[in-house]
């Protein structure tokens, strides 16, 4: 569905993106993590077809590059930064939208409908978004990418500064999305929330590819071996093996009556995959 | 053309929904044309004097008596002239009135009750009723004087000759001759009597009787001359397109500003993202803006019109300047937009280039008050073209090859100014 081969991107000397390559399945949801500066919102930015790459192509749904209209007709965005007439409502937002990428107005009434339906804020949808929470209008950016039925959503960063309530009815709305089919390039930095919601993830640094796989294969390749903790009364012990359920056994055998009672095995996670890839320094 | 107007409805909407905007593109503007409007003498012409021109063809100590009556009368400012000046002076509204004593006016003063009465031509604005009736009210005052005069002075010996000449007169050749010679007589008798009094009460004078009723002292003729308005016709006139550029300037920096801020809220984004392409944002906004100070400037031209006497001499020729006056101010509105990425970085620049341009321009003083160098210097300004506009339609009379040229000024500076402002606002974005 999205094809980026060799994309650079500089901005003078500073090179935003470089070199980047991947490939987005129809129907996939797709993670793009990386620290800030990294390059994400630029390679989306290139992806959507309002930055030019310097050099390398994108290519989505095999239609071209979506610097065509009819190419960013198929793109629904929802931006970093919300991107809403604060003194319109829901709905004049939504109908003004849905004008500008073309709609016929047969269909817009209903489409207007659907969308603030499936964020919830059919209730709300005459109240000026100058009104809203912080989550309504994350919702309502989310709805505005993709009441034109696009075949695929790039979000940005869309659950910053919401509540749990709110974001876990972004993940319903991206799940049930997911179930129609559409495709979702998701940038973040919430390690758990690409964990539980992206079929891949792309992991990049300094503008380049570091890794890209399932959230598990990202875990067995980068994230070190699984760690077994043993609880005893002086505190923990920690021991990394590859085997925890064999060495757990020897540790049994070895200690006799005082092995712990308490023990647990840690699987390594994303946010450790994160770490040990872009490494623990800073970045603004 | 969907997307176009979708942008210049929603720019619309969110215009009028800031109340600070709706403040400064409406309110304020019409307060600056009605308060400065009345200070600079809104009702029409300063002066309470009534500005008349005479010409006395008669020459004769009866008409300079009554022309010189006119002239030191209080509330009168009179000018003395030919009558050709003075028909000039109605005709272009310098003179409420010119007042013409024709030849015969002296003989015809030698009668009284007989013969040709003293006659006085009067020419007037057809428009100008009240003046007109006032006038007329003070000339016929002025004819009476004679007869006051007449009884102020017994011993002048106008009755005595007028006695004579009807004595003379054949018969039958003045309508009442008889009566008429039996009371001028009795007339005649009577200012003796008062003379001899006056002269054993050692002088003074004597109220005279008032003229008997019905009895015209003065025959006035009153000619129209249609004036041909140069002028303001009130302050309102030259305050209401000063207060229509406020409100344009208004709309101007609201939109110019509205780009900054599309940007900085990720709106801008959102809409460079969809299938429109960029220049259908810079045609919505353009659109917008144009429509704004469409409705600005009609709101404002209705009011002044409705209430405040601003009337346009020529209907075609206002509409002509309402629709070309905003073509120049949204190419302005585009460059302006396309000189900072903030907020405030596009409203400093704005203010900074048309504060300069409205001084200049006769947006805050009245071109025709400038120094004659600040008038040569006001050619580079939009605003002067655009006042020039509006006040050709409104007052100048303007034909329309008159017009042609500040029109022509506007469209070529807005076409040029939307030009460059496009061209920058897309280098921003890439």
């Amino acid at each position: 569905m999205l094809n980026l081969t060799g994309l650079v991107k500089r901005y003078g000397s500073r090179t935003a993106v470089d070199g980047l390559s991947l490939t987005v399945g129809r129907g996939e949801v797709f993670g793009l993590l990386g620290p800030n500066g990294a390059g994400k919102s630029t390679t989306v930015h290139m992806a959507v077809g309002i930055v030019e790459p310097t050099s390398g192509t994108v290519d989505v749904g095999g239609l071209g590059s979506p610097t065509k209209p009819a190419v960013r007709a198929r793109i629904g965005v929802a931006p970093q930064t919300l991107s809403l007439y604060d003194l319109l409502s829901a709905d004049e937002n939504l109908r003004f939208f849905g004008q500008i990428y073309g709609m016929p107005a047969a269909t817009l009434a209903s489409r207007v409908d659907w969308a603030l339906g499936f964020v919830g804020l059919l209730d709300r949808r005459r109240d000026r978004v100058e009104t809203y929470s912080g989550g309504m209008k994350r919702r309502l950016n989310l709805a505005a990418a993709i009441l034109h039925d696009p075949d695929l959503v790039l979000l940005d960063e869309p659950t910053v500064g919401v509540d749990p309530q709110s974001r876990n009815a972004i993940f319903d709305s991206l799940l049930a999305l997911k179930r129609d089919g559409k495709t979702i390039v998701y940038t973040t930095h919430y390690m758990e929330e690409a964990e539980r919601l992206c079929d891949r993830v792309a992991i990049i640094d300094h503008g380049k590819l570091l890794a890209l796989d399932t959230v598990r294969g990202l875990t067995q390749t980068h994230g070190g071996p699984p760690t077994l903790i043993l609880r005893t009364a002086a505190g923990e012990e920690r021991i990394e093996t590859r085997e925890p359920l064999a060495e757990l056994n020897r540790q049994a055998a070895a200690r006799g009556a005082a092995m712990p009672a308490e023990f647990e095995v840690a699987m390594p996670t994303l946010e450790q995959v994160f770490l040990h890839l872009t490494g623990r320094s800073i970045r603004d | 053309m969907a997307a176009v107007l979708a942008i210049a409805l929603k720019d619309l909407k969110l215009l009028f929904r800031v109340k600070a905007a709706l403040f400064f593109t409406m309110v304020w503007p019409l307060l600056v044309a009605v308060i400065f409007g009345s200070l600079f003498g809104g009702g029409g012409g300063g002066s309470t004097r009534l500005a008349i021109a005479i010409t006395d063809d008669d020459q004769t100590a009866a008409s300079k008596a009554f022309v010189d009556g006119l002239a030191t009368r209080q509330g009168f400012d009179v000018l003395r002239t030919t009558d050709a000046e003075a028909r000039d002076l109605v005709r272009r509204g310098r003179r409420v009135g010119a007042v013409r004593v024709p030849k015969g006016f002296g003989a015809a003063s030698q009668h009284l009750f007989y013969g040709q009465s003293p006659k006085v031509e009067l020419r007037v604005d057809p428009a100008r009723q009240a003046e007109s009736a006032m006038l007329q009210g003070f000339l016929l005052e002025q004819g009476a004087k004679r007869i006051q005069a007449l009884f102020g002075d017994p011993g002048g010996g106008m009755v005595t000759g007028m006695l004579a000449d009807v004595r003379k007169a054949p018969a039958g050749s003045i309508a009442g001759q008889d009566s008429l010679q039996s009371m001028l007589g009795s007339l005649d008798s009577f200012l003796a009597e008062q003379k001899r009094s006056q002269a054993a009460a050692g002088g003074g004078t004597t109220t005279a009787p008032a003229p008997s009723k019905g009895w015209q002292p003065l025959e006035i003729a009153v000619e129209s001359i249609e004036r041909q308005r140069e002028g303001p016709a009130n302050g309102y006139q030259i305050t209401f397109p000063q207060g229509m550029q406020w409100g344009i300037l208004g709309c101007m920096m609201s939109f110019a500003v509205s780009l900054a801020v599309e940007r900085s809220r990720g709106t801008l984004t959102r809409l460079l993202m969809s299938p429109a392409p960029s220049w259908t944002l810079l045609a919505g906004k353009g659109l917008a803006c144009y429509l704004a100070i469409m409705i600005v400037q009609t709101a404002l031209m209705t009011i002044g019109a409705a209430f405040f006497g601003v009337r346009p001499s020529s209907v075609p020729l206002l509409v002509v300047a309402l629709a070309i006056v905003p073509v120049a101010f949204v190419g302005i509105m585009m460059f302006v937009a396309s000189l900072g990425t903030t907020e405030q970085g596009s409203a400093g620049a704005g203010w900074a280039i048309m504060m300069p341009m409205s001084m200049l321009g006769g947006g805050m003083v009245p071109l025709a008050v400038m120094p004659g160098w600040m008038q040569s210097l006001s050619v580079v300004s939009p605003v002067r073209w655009m006042i020039l506009a509006y006040e050709g339609a409104i007052w100048r009379n303007f034909s329309v090859a008159e017009m042609a040229t500040p029109c022509a000024i506007l469209v070529a500076i807005g076409l040029v100014a939307f030009a460059l402002g496009a061209r920058r606002f897309q280098a921003t974005l890439a």
